[in-house]
């Protein structure tokens, strides 16, 4: 057991990495300049199946052609775009593919509003400057200058949080695959290898879209909230139960019959009917994400607190924390309780829980 | 695959343009002194026309009952389908083909008497899950569509391939039994008694047939059991046509049984098979297409989108294992690298892309019903050609064309072929038309069907519309007929129209019937002329239905409820109009001492008393002083309030222009709405907005103005004349004409 919280996919996932390694050396699959893996063994790590008698495990759920789209498109160099709602795994999808690829899914920028150019390609070494003289010592090399040299992918999260003046620093990258070092009268020529996958999405507030000369240099590929129940139990419980051994913590008995009850409540609000009645959505997005992160903190509080099962109580504190994020969002939530869990036998305990706090 | 050194089984999937690549190649090698086609016997006599010049596919023969036309079968030919190929085939070699399938005159003879028997349409039940989809399945494809489509539609190998299909077809059919239907084994008894026969007459033998098929003809069963099966079957006599067809109608949406869903890319891919392009090739091609369907549609989309499109979709096509991309990669590409990943723009491409619009054509005057002939000679004359593409066509009725054109379509309209569909009611008072004007496959069988009526569009629209009128026992519908035969210029059927609306007229005791007809029956008398018919015919009957509508007004407007009043209101508007446009003052006379006495019993409806008393102030048979009384007396306490709003929506009506220029009823309808006691100003809120909605925003701003300055400022304003300014108006105006000189 490793005392990290979170260890990168790479370290996490190191066994099944290494068989698919030899899956590839065993079929002679070919590989693109610099991948550690081909990219059917990239497609197997994040769609599971079996490599010379390992088990791959699945990591990805119910977008197995884009994640096919997504592999393809890093073959050909031109860099990936992971666009979609918060909550449908863009920064998973992204971390599997860096460690499949590269081996490395930590050459990462976290886009925030204040990022800077400096952060996107490279800052000074101000001290170093001031005592030795510019050179490229006193550059100091960002992840995606590195990935740059070392002809790895690099990760951008949340592109669009970035303020567009920044964002198209990237084009140059992109399109001539190479930085300019205007001080030292250089360039950066990206090694072969090199891409860029970056994650952004269009559903929240503050961001800013990328402008057409950008996007035109990246192939997009939408993940959308699941389509249909089954596929989205199964990323709620796949997470879930991960998570449960992760934090070596007991899985309850009941909680897939609790999964059920809570991505259906999911889906019903997020579409706006149950059945024939129909409802008004709350201004959540309501992502398996937040569906994972209700049960497992449930899953917790089961484990530390109440012992055994799942409370009603327990689902019920979760789902007012992630449903009613604006005041309308209560009356909207107690309407729901009011018109759909009243009618359902079932759902009675939930409904008494919510009834109560809210 | 081959049984013997005589027979060869090439089993295809109706229009796979990979079997139809293979199946030339096949053909070449095996070089058959025989074909047998599965298709109906009945087109034995006609395939040939295939290779007529001017005959493009798509095209479908057409077998069909000529005494019931709408019971008929379809066998549509794309240049991708493999029976094509093998038609052409056979015509350029000069080898023998046989249609070898069962006829249609027994399936359609059986499906009747399954009618007759059970009394409504039998439908085996068919297993959800196609035979395809286990093969599929067990090969690890999500469905049996894409498949075939790897498997068989992407390769042009020739003999090779048809061994292996014949294989599995032979498993699956042992394996699924439930598959096979009644109909299916039949006709498979009747082509072996076929392929039994020409094993007598041919030397090498050709049977190119569905792939299901196969195995059943392979197998060795007794002539003495086909026999039985086949014995005691009824014939029907049927007739055969070449019809245009498109490509849409080839998809499974259309309800046709061997359809496919994307004849657009099957298309594109039977081409490249057949000049031999490289795989980079046809994906080039294709993206480009899509390139232009979406820069058509306002997507900007570059050559480097283009480039990077088919690297993904080459690339995307390695990952899947794939030798070729199939349609899926390339719209997948196209997504990820054209439109940012968004599905929707592609969602307006789909159909010309994947479907394509295109539409067959026939050599003219060729194997077509007489109907048909004069169709094509008509619309040759008249410049019109049978596009899918909508087309929005202005007529003018003064000039021949645009007049002959306008009739063609009321035809065509009569008939049950909307060929152009009128794009408003325009009325007869114009001398302009609009027609939307859109060709549909489908009119190829509505032809067939209206060719029951007569031979020539003009013959075959007159009987219809004869069989209409004589069936017909509404006035308003026969008013309607009357126009139609106005508008599609067949005078010779007035007469007797004008008989039958005379004899409904006398009896109808629906005074709204009568009421709504007349606005009709009066617009095809002003404007016969125009449509050279003669108007007078009606005359007299209009003139009795005036007189019919006048007597009984009064008593036709008591005891209504609310809908029934406003339906009433409807047809009394339609009739004012009507007296109004025949401008004879003793109709109008007679009309309005009809409203008077509507308004003098007082027991109608509220709206209907309203507007009556409109009509009649309009009119000048109330004056101002009068309508005011009505006015106060309709807004008096005695009525309740509703009952009051009504009356005003009923006079208010087309404007507000009333309540600005009669100050005295601004004033009661101000003084009623601010004595109103709040739950009823409630109750007839809605139905006043109802009424101020329908002012113009100029007129909803002057009463706003008056509201707000009080009702005196309007009269004020008025009166504050100014004769300096109007001096120097007059002046300016003298100038302008030229009756004063400028001073400079």
């Amino acid at each position: 057991m490793t005392t990290v919280l979170k260890p990168a996919a790479e370290v996490l996932y190191a066994q099944e990495l290494a068989a698919l390694q030899d899956w590839d050396a065993a079929h002679a699959h070919p590989k693109p300049p610099r991948w550690q893996r081909s990219p059917q063994a990239v497609l197997r790590f994040i769609l599971g199946g079996e490599a010379n008698g390992t088990i791959i495990r699945r990591k990805y759920f119910g977008a197995d052609r884009e994640v096919q789209v997504a592999i393809a498109t890093l073959t050909t160099d031109r860099a990936l775009l992971l666009y979609g709602p918060p909550g449908t795994g863009k920064s998973l999808l992204a971390e599997l593919l860096a460690a499949g690829i590269s081996g490395n899914s930590r050459l990462l920028v976290q886009g925030t509003a204040g990022t800077s150019e400096e952060k996107l390609l490279y800052e000074w070494d101000y001290a170093h400057r001031l005592s030795k003289g510019t050179d490229l010592e006193a550059v100091v090399r960002t992840p995606i200058y590195r990935a740059m040299e070392e002809g790895l992918i690099a990760r951008i999260e949340e592109l669009t949080r970035i303020p567009a003046d920044v964002q198209d620093a990237l084009i140059t990258i992109l399109s001539e695959k190479m930085m300019p070092l205007p001080e030292l009268n250089t360039v950066v020529l990206a090694a072969r290898g090199f891409n860029l996958i970056a994650t952004a999405n269009d559903k929240d507030k503050g961001v800013n879209d990328l402008s057409k000369a950008l996007s035109r240099r990246f192939n997009t590929v939408r993940l959308e909230l699941p389509s249909d129940r089954e596929t989205e139990i199964q990323i709620v419980q796949h997470r879930v139960q991960e998570m449960a051994e992760e934090n070596q913590v007991p899985l309850p008995p009941n909680t897939a019959e609790e999964i059920r009850r809570v991505v259906r409540v999911f889906r019903e609000l997020r579409a706006g009917k149950a059945g024939t009645e129909k409802l008004r959505k709350p201004s959540a997005t309501l992502s398996p994400a937040e569906a994972i992160s209700v049960l497992n903190q449930a899953v917790n509080s089961a484990a530390y607190f109440e012992g055994g099962a799942l409370s009603a109580a327990q689902i019920a504190d979760g789902l007012e924390g992630v449903v009613v994020r604006e005041a309308e969002d209560r009356e909207i939530f107690r309407d729901y309780v009011d018109r759909v869990l009243k009618t359902r036998p079932k759902d009675r305990a939930l409904e008494k829980a919510l009834r109560a706090i809210l | 695959m081959q049984i013997d050194d005589q027979v060869w089984l090439l089993g295809i999937r109706h229009h796979g343009p990979g079997c139809a690549s293979s199946l030339k190649r096949a053909l070449a090698e095996i070089q058959p002194e025989a074909i047998l086609l599965e298709g109906a016997q009945e087109l034995q006599d006609s395939w040939q026309c295939c290779g007529d010049p001017g005959l493009v596919p798509p095209v479908a023969q057409l077998v069909y009952d000529p005494k019931s036309p709408a019971e008929a079968v379809f066998y549509p030919w794309a240049e991708f389908s493999p029976e094509w190929q093998a038609m052409h085939y056979a015509l350029r070699t000069g080898c023998a083909l046989e249609m070898m399938d069962l006829p249609v005159g027994i399936e359609l003879e059986r499906r009747a008497a399954e009618v007759a028997k059970s009394g409504v349409e039998a439908q085996e039940a068919q297993p959800t899950q196609s035979p395809l989809d286990r093969l599929a399945e067990a090969a690890g494809y999500s469905d049996g569509e894409s498949w075939w489509d790897w498997q068989v539609e992407h390769l042009t190998d020739g003999l090779a391939l048809f061994e292996a299909i014949g294989e599995a077809m032979s498993a699956l059919r042992e394996a699924l039994p439930e598959h096979t239907q009644t109909q299916d084994l039949l006709r498979e008894a009747w082509m072996r008694r076929v392929l039994r026969k020409a094993r007598k007459t041919y030397g090498r033998i050709a049977v190119v047939c569905g792939a299901w098929h196969v195995p059943a003809l392979a197998a060795k069963v007794k002539v003495k059991e086909d026999n039985a099966l086949l014995k005691g079957l009824k014939k029907r006599r049927v007739a055969v046509a070449w019809v245009p067809y498109t490509y849409a109608r080839f998809c499974q949406g259309s309800g046709y049984g061997a359809g496919i869903p994307s004849p657009g890319w099957y298309a594109h891919l039977f081409r490249h098979q057949q000049q031999g392009s490289s795989t980079e090739t046809l994906v080039i091609d294709w993206m480009s297409r899509i390139a232009q369907l979406l820069r058509r549609e306002g997507f900007l989309c570059s050559s480097a989108e283009v480039i990077e499109g088919v690297r993904l979709a080459l690339a995307l096509a390695r990952l899947r294992g794939q030798p070729v991309p199939g349609l899926r990669e390339t719209l997948e590409a196209a997504q990820s690298v054209m439109t940012q990943g968004q599905g929707e723009p592609l969602f307006l491409i789909q159909e010309q892309l994947v479907v394509s619009n295109r539409l067959g054509k026939l050599p003219p005057g060729k194997h077509q019903l007489p109907l048909e002939q004069d169709l094509e000679a008509q619309s040759r004359r008249l410049r019109l050609h049978r596009s899918e593409a909508e087309q929005v066509l202005s007529l003018d009725l003064r000039k021949p064309m645009g007049l002959q054109r306008s009739i063609l379509f009321h035809r065509l309209q009569a008939l049950g072929i909307p060929w152009g569909t009128p794009l408003e009611e325009s009325g007869l008072g114009t001398f302009k038309e609009s027609w939307v004007v859109q060709w549909q496959p489908e009119f190829a069988l509505a032809l067939i069907d209206a060719s029951t009526w007569g031979s020539t569009v003009e013959a075959a629209a007159s009987q219809r519309l004869a069989a209409r009128i004589a069936a017909e026992e509404n006035v308003s519908g026969i008013a309607d007929l009357l126009s139609h035969l106005q508008a599609a210029d067949l005078p010779e059927l007035f007469p007797k129209a004008a008989d039958q609306l005379r004899a409904l007229a006398a009896l109808s005791a629906d005074l709204q019937d009568l009421m709504k007809s007349l606005l009709t029956l009066v617009q095809i008398q002003r404007y016969g002329s125009v449509r050279s018919i003669r108007g007078e015919l009606l005359e007299p009957v209009i003139e009795g239905m005036i007189l019919r509508i006048t007597n009984g007004l009064a008593t036709a407007c008591l005891l209504l409820d609310q809908e029934a009043a406003y339906t009433m209101l409807e047809a009394m508007d339609q009739a004012h109009s009507a007296l109004h446009m025949r401008e004879r003052p003793e109709d109008i006379e007679r009309w309005l001492k009809a409203l008077g006495e509507v308004v003098a019993q007082e027991a109608a409806h509220p709206v209907i008393l309203g507007r009556c008393t409109r009509r009649l102030y309009d009119l000048n048979r109330l004056d101002a002083e009068a309508l005011a009384r009505a006015f106060q007396l309709a807004l008096s306490s005695g009525n309740d309030a509703p009952h009051a709003a009504a009356w005003i929506e009923g006079l208010l009506y087309q404007g507000a222009t009333l309540l600005l220029y009669e100050d005295g009823l601004f004033r009661f309808l101000d003084r009623w709405l601010g004595d109103l006691a709040e739950e009823d100003f409630l109750r007839v809120l809605p139905l006043l907005r109802r009424v101020f909605s329908s002012f113009s925003p100029q007129e909803l701003h002057l009463l706003g103005d008056r509201v707000r300055h009080g009702s005196d400022r309007q009269v004020r304003a008025a009166r504050r004349f100014d004769p300096d300014l109007q001096q120097r108006a007059l002046v300016q105006l003298r100038q302008l004409l030229g009756i004063e000189p400028c001073k400079t």
